[in-house]
């Protein structure tokens, strides 16, 4: 980790970015996403895949500024095969490499399943895909996703939807020492203190969706999110120096016993 | 013929291009899958689709 | 004259492993200016939870010998986060003493005339009875470097022996191939221990002129040569006073965190033996390691990886190791000779350096308690 003054660029996969604020596109109309995208100077966005009915509806790439990147999710997969089916179908509308990996088979807490996503990890990194698993933050996990070509590491931070912030802040802290990829916190963040602190931790980007569209008012908050992830991002490479817990204060001196 | 998981009647042999246009689909915004395989775009124009075809058109939304 | 082997070049029957370990500790050992950090970097580093390299780097500097006292009340917490009171007792057992190399610094150095020995199997066998008797768990087998005298199929022996008397044998010998690593494995042996001397090449060289330790890189990826043939545990160190000292634990430590880094399933330790100052200077000089100096090593160590294992062997003085345990050291020996056929009285052949503390396991037992900690014996049980 440098701590000059320069740029502090995102590399992901080879890809540039310099902006570390990626969005989810759920729950907003295809008006209030462009505003969000533009209001926070958002380069990636994800979008899903889902089964066109009708014809003549509006196209959702039309809202989406060029120059974003777009990391398609695989939600809806259950299974590693599901994933890969998804990724590889999203891949034929021609907008790039990523996609986001997201296999939940559990429809109460909508936790993801690391194994599968291992699984898919493998797979789609050796047909040439840009690979971001989703993943509930586990080491071993993440190492075995690394070796398997991910390109990045999306752990949760709470459950998807539930805005309750870093609960698993421990452990992303884990990922980010000893894991060197890029870990992007994806899901829980609720506030844009939330977001600071994930970015104060070392982590290098956040993916932020229903703390966004909820809002009352969704372009102001958009804006609050960046910034607070700027700001984090800056604690960070300014040199935050995190405190020990419970230090102990020894009563006589440990070293007095030596000589020479 | 199946389209995403509905019976639909399919009146005549037609490429997967004029389906999507007679459906008023945006060829450029959507995938088609026929029986599993993901059609090329570039076949849109050569593939014809018969009565017991099964195909998934699917297009990018707000998700994820 | 006969011209010196290249000393960075692999010998014949040395294997080769892809590796960009060595690459990156000397890269960053070269850049590493033990003298530019201050008292806010040693500051700054003890007030991280995780220490960075350049952390470390601070911890070894000039400037953290004022901060021994705050550097040790931290690693006594991290010491008892990660071990509890728990201290390991071993002993190690020298099973030969030839030595085909001439390193400068060694006892064992083939031009020095002293008593050459080599335990036959039986011989062995009444060192093992004689130590297993004290209620050790743990024994490191030592030799020196022969091939032909101490080759690896007697050291298999040896190691087959010891496992039948112990739950955990080490082996601190020269290094070996990786299938020559597995068949000691095989044979019942779970840890590896080589010490790199110093991480200094020229120095290296220097102190190295004839033998096949004189081949650097082979050395330096022992370990991970011993971690691809299944050993459990690797042990690192350096021989501080060779050469600048706070170059080489820099050395040490990365090199071990690097190691950790590829094999997470790996067991680390470290060793910090020491060459005894021979004068006491008042100027600063970077080879000499006083008791401070070993101290502040030992810290920093166990603040970089506060998992590591460490060990204090009877190089050091008995006040010294007994205030160390507990403090930052995870493992002491005891009970101890150094020459061969020590233990059964039926000594054979000269050590290879004095012992500064001859305490039985007992004593050394007893010494554990009464400092408040546990004496552990076995840590685990191979099945």
């Amino acid at each position: 980790m440098r701590t000059e003054d320069g740029p502090d660029d995102l590399v992901i996969g080879g890809h540039v970015f310099r902006s570390r604020f990626i969005l989810g596109s759920g729950k907003f109309s295809l008006e209030k996403m462009r505003e969000v995208i533009e209001n926070a100077g958002v380069e990636m966005a994800t979008m899903a895949l889902r089964r066109a009915n009708v014809g003549g509806a509006e196209n959702i790439l039309d809202y989406v500024p060029s120059g974003i990147t777009l990391l398609p999710n695989t939600s809806g997969a259950r299974t590693a095969e599901e994933a890969v089916r998804i990724a590889r179908l999203a891949r034929e509308l021609n907008c790039g490499d990523f996609v986001k990996i997201e296999v939940i088979h559990d429809s109460r807490y909508l936790l993801p399943d690391n194994y599968e996503t291992i699984r898919a990890t493998e797979i789609l990194a050796r047909e040439g895909f840009v690979v971001l698993p989703y993943m509930y933050p586990d080491l071993n996990a993440a190492r075995a996703m690394r070796d398997a070509g991910a390109a990045a590491i999306m752990p949760l931070g709470a459950p998807i939807g539930s805005n309750r912030g870093l609960l698993t802040r421990d452990f992303i802290q884990i990922l980010v020492d000893e894991i060197d990829l890029p870990i992007i916190v994806d899901a829980g963040i609720g506030r844009p203190s939330q977001a600071c602190e994930a970015m104060e931790m070392g982590v290098a980007a956040i993916m932020a969706n229903t703390a966004i569209a909820t809002a009352v008012d969704v372009g102001l908050m958009a804006r609050a999110f960046r910034l607070a992830i700027e700001s984090g991002r800056a604690a960070y490479r300014a040199g935050l120096g995190r405190r020990l817990e419970g230090r102990a204060e020894a009563s006589s001196p440990l070293t007095g016993f030596l000589q020479g | 013929m199946i389209v995403n998981g509905e019976e639909k009647s399919l009146q005549s042999s037609v490429s997967v291009s004029d389906y999507l246009i007679s459906n008023k689909y945006n060829a450029n915004a959507v995938v088609v899958e026929i029986n599993g395989r993901i059609v090329p775009k570039g076949d849109y124009g050569k593939i014809i689709l018969s009565d017991s075809d099964a195909i998934e058109v699917l297009a990018f939304i707000g998700g994820g | 004259m006969r011209a010196k082997t290249d000393h960075m070049r692999y010998g014949r029957h040395m294997e080769v492993i892809e590796s960009d370990i060595m690459g990156r500790v000397l890269e960053a050992m070269g850049r590493y200016d033990a003298h530019r950090y201050d008292a806010a970097d040693v500051e700054r580093a003890l007030g991280r939870s995780v220490l960075t390299i350049e952390d470390f780097g601070a911890l070894l500097s000039p400037a953290a010998q004022a901060f021994l006292e705050p550097m040790a009340a931290r690693a006594r917490h991290e010491t008892q986060r990660m071990f509890g009171n728990a201290v390991s007792m071993f002993t190690p057992l020298y099973i030969s003493n030839f030595c085909e190399n001439m390193c400068v610094y060694c006892g064992f150095n083939c031009r020095n005339a002293i008593r050459r020995a080599r335990l036959d199997m039986e011989a062995i066998e009444a060192e093992l009875k004689a130590i297993a008797a004290t209620g050790l768990q743990d024994i490191l087998l030592l030799t020196g470097e022969s091939r032909s005298k101490s080759g690896v199929a007697y050291i298999g022996d040896a190691v087959r022996l010891a496992a039948r008397y112990f739950n955990l044998v080490g082996v601190e010998i020269y290094p070996l191939n990786t299938d020559e690593y597995a068949h000691l494995h095989a044979c019942g042996a779970d840890y590896v221990c080589v010490y790199q001397e110093t991480y200094d090449t020229d120095r290296y060289e220097e102190v190295h002129p004839r033998g096949s330790k004189r081949i650097y890189p082979y050395r330096f990826d022992a370990q991970e040569r011993a971690l691809k043939g299944g050993m459990r545990g690797v042990a690192f160190g350096a021989l501080l006073g060779l050469a600048d000292f706070r170059k080489d634990a820099f050395a040490t430590g990365l090199h071990a965190h690097l190691v950790q880094k590829k094999y997470p399933h790996a067991e680390i330790s470290f060793s910090p033996p020491r060459l005894r100052p021979y004068i006491n200077n008042a100027d600063e000089n970077p080879r000499d390691v006083h008791e401070p100096q070993l101290l502040q090593v030992m810290l920093a160590y166990r603040l970089f990886m506060p998992f590591a294992g460490l060990t204090i062997s009877t190089r050091e003085r008995a006040g010294f190791r007994d205030h160390v345990i507990g403090l930052c050291a995870t493992k002491i020996s005891a009970g101890v000779r150094v020459d061969i056929g020590g233990h059964t009285g039926e000594e054979q052949g000269d050590g290879q350096f004095e012992i500064s503390d001859s305490r039985s396991v007992a004593e050394v037992h007893a010494m554990i308690l009464k400092r408040g900690l546990q004496p552990v014996y076995t840590d685990y049980v191979r099945v």
